[in-house]
């Protein structure tokens, strides 16, 4: 199996499979883009990426590599929230900080499937709080003076069919 | 980007990432309560509102929407299978009242539907409630819903009693979960398969089936009433004679704007179903009616009255079955390859195939009593029929396409059993060909799933429907969705983002009344049509 080298922000180097980096779409695409040669030895460089959080992405594109890949425009379903499956759950079992950061991550290596499976879990951690606790719960100062809050709680035709 | 120092927060996080996990909450309470979060939350929220909302029009004009079903399994308390019932939406709620099933049972019982949560909760008002009915109207002003009229069957005792219609109004205060039986003045004769809309504080009724007290049978109406719905008084509209729509029922009614209503469709009897469309200018003291004008008439639906429309943009969708020649555009029969070749002795045996083999799916009984007969047949045609060659293959094509599986094992069954057959090789050749139609039974299987009927929408165009020389737009389908299996009587509203459809019974409407045991036609089923997902 021909290995490529990822290293990360902080310097440190991994050695993966190059068809297990290539989940990423965006070293794929420099991969392709550079015609790098897997002989060549080179190392790809990844300054928005820390060791702890390529750890982990490592760790995520290695078991889900076998996965079927994404269609294009998504299913014939509707998205939902509730099909995370229980290897992800227990792979997001991790800091607020650690999951934000895998965010980023997976957003800026393109990684769809677990940008997919993050989001889906913040936005588990949302539904059904209230504003304050949604605050609260992501150290969210709140910008709205006592009266705007009441205009913006009241606004009710934010979503409206017009 | 990330400093080992301070954690990720979620503010750190970029907008359109912020916006993607935003758009995966359920666009109702849920997400309003992130639109008091914070400044930011809100812009973002609002976006997410805005292209979740522009999807859905482009889903719609575009015929690529999603269907996504519930069955009621899934929620434990929940409503009964339902037709003819009538619903509104309320913020984050849907609410469903009365309609019936076929075994004389009107129900008067009121249920919501939290949007967001996907479950069924019955409020136990107080209140005076209503009487149990069907094919009443229920809209929603300010916090209030608002019912009136509807049918209900005859108490069995005494017999020979006509349907009731009822013209009681109702008020159900969603905050104070309470019904409250108004008393009017003047109000409109009883009357059910009406339509209504809420203009300002005016309650707008047109047509339906009403017996007004100087008459003897139940007509159909197309008066204009106006309830007001501050001080809860009725007022007969004036209108201008000429023109004038004819009076009916079950038509589909919506809002262009404050001066401004339209209606489509609707049902004048029993042969007599209308596809025309009439707009309403409010204005003055006298009323006017308008015939406006439809494009693209072959691209309309067959029935507007059992299917209700629901306005959505600039644009009213209508559930219909999706048509034949839509249903499988891939596999493609040149009718004429067998209708040429055949000859005239084999045309009888064919017509006789095609009844036995045509109806079977909706009668429970099909392996019993269709099976024998289909087996005399077998043994008497068997000889002549299953001769190898040519001409016989376009009959394996015919059995294909018309026969239901279990007619064919069947027919397998009595031809292996034929012991009168003259030699063993003919009969060799013949199982062969059974093999090779099993084969090819298999390879269509999929393909016979389509014969049965499907919903799917169209969708007319109202953008011009408020210009000089207004007309409305039946748009070319394009892309078909297989939505729910067809269903009529059922209720279509928008939701945010998404158009909530419920209930209704499964069953060809031109044929309503004559089947058996149809109750188990009836749904209680809900299903979401909804864009294609966000894509970050």
């Amino acid at each position: 199996m021909p290995n490529i080298k990822l290293r990360s922000s902080d310097g440190e180097t991994f050695e993966v499979d190059v068809e297990i980096a290539k989940c990423s779409v965006t070293i794929k695409t420099m991969l392709e883009d550079l015609g790098m040669d897997e002989e060549e030895e080179e190392v790809v460089p990844l300054p928005n990426v820390n060791s702890a959080i390529l750890k982990k992405v490592i760790q995520w594109s290695t078991y889900h590599k076998d996965d079927p890949p994404p269609p294009e425009d998504d299913e014939n379903k509707e998205k939902r929230t509730d099909d995370i499956s229980s290897w992800d759950a227990d792979f997001l079992k991790v800091d607020q900080g650690t999951l934000f950061e895998l965010i980023l991550a997976a957003n800026y290596l393109d990684i769809k499937g677990l940008l997919d499976v993050t989001c889906k879990t913040v936005a588990n951690m949302i539904k059904g709080k209230a504003p304050e606790e949604i605050r609260k719960t992501f150290n969210i100062k709140n910008d709205f003076t006592a009266s705007e809050e009441e205009q913006v709680r009241k606004e009710n035709e934010w979503c409206e069919e017009k | 980007m990330s400093s080992a120092k301070s954690p990720v927060e979620i503010e750190d996080l970029p907008d359109e990432v912020l916006e993607f996990i935003l758009s995966l909450i359920p666009p109702y309470k849920d997400l309003h309560d992130c639109m008091q979060v914070s400044k930011r939350w809100r812009r973002c929220v609002l976006n997410v509102a805005k292209t979740k909302l522009r999807n859905l029009h482009k889903a719609i004009a575009e015929f690529d929407i999603r269907w996504e079903t519930l069955t009621p399994m899934d929620m434990a308390p929940t409503i009964s299978k339902r037709y003819s019932h009538t619903a509104a939406i309320h913020e984050n709620s849907m609410y469903v009242f009365g309609g019936c099933t076929c075994s004389m049972t009107t129900f008067n019982d009121l249920w919501r539907l939290d949007l967001s949560k996907r479950q069924w909760v019955r409020p136990l008002a107080t209140g005076t409630y209503p009487s149990p009915k069907a094919c009443s109207s229920l809209v929603c002003y300010k916090d209030l819903l608002v019912l009136f009229g509807g049918w209900a069957y005859p108490p069995s005792y005494p017999l020979y009693q006509s349907w009731h219609l009822f013209n009681e109004l109702h008020v159900y205060d969603i905050t104070a979960n309470r019904w409250t039986c108004i008393n009017t003045t003047n109000a409109p004769p009883p009357t059910a398969g009406h339509s209504v809309s809420v203009v300002g504080k005016w309650m707008i009724l047109f047509g339906g089936i009403h017996k007004p007290s100087t008459a003897v049978h139940c007509e159909k109406s197309n008066d204009i009433w106006k309830l007001n719905l501050e001080t809860w008084t009725w007022y007969t509209q004036e209108v201008e004679n000429e023109p004038k729509p004819n009076g009916r029922l079950g038509q589909t009614q919506v809002v262009l704007d404050d001066k401004n209503l339209l209606i489509i469709g609707g049902s004048g009897g029993p042969t007599l179903n209308y596809c025309d469309a009439w707009i309403l200018n409010m204005e003055g003291d006298v009323w006017k009616w308008k015939q406006v004008d439809m494009e693209g008439k072959v691209n309309k639906p067959n029935n507007i009255w059992t299917n209700p429309g629901c306005k959505i943009g600039d644009k009213i969708v209508v559930l219909n079955r999706i048509r034949e020649d839509q249903t499988c555009p891939i596999v493609y029969y040149p009718k004429n390859s067998w209708v040429n070749r055949r000859n005239p002795q084999e045309d009888s045996k064919l017509a006789r195939i095609d009844l036995a083999s045509r109806e079977p799916d909706r009668d429970e009984n099909v392996n019993g009593r269709r099976g024998v007969l289909r087996n005399h047949k077998r043994e008497a045609e068997d000889d002549d029929m299953y001769q190898p060659g040519s001409s016989n293959h376009q009959r394996g094509d015919i059995l294909i396409r018309h026969c239901s599986a279990p007619v064919n094992s069947l027919a397998a069954f009595s031809v292996s059993n034929n012991k009168t057959s003259k030699s063993d090789r003919i009969r060799e050749q013949r199982l062969a060909r059974l093999a090779e139609i099993k084969e090819n039974m298999k390879k269509h299987k999929k393909e016979e799933k389509n014969r049965n009927h499907y919903l799917g929408i169209y969708v007319l165009d109202l953008s011009k429907a408020l210009s000089t020389k207004p007309y409305l737009t039946w748009l070319p389908p394009k892309n078909l969705g297989n939505g729910p299996e067809e269903t009529i009587l059922y209720t279509l509203l928008a939701g945010k983002s998404e158009l909530v459809m419920f209930g209704g019974i499964r069953k060809d409407p031109t044929s309503l009344g004559f089947a058996v045991n149809i109750n188990s036609q009836i749904s209680n089923s809900l299903h979401f049509i909804t864009a294609p997902n966000y894509v970050i």
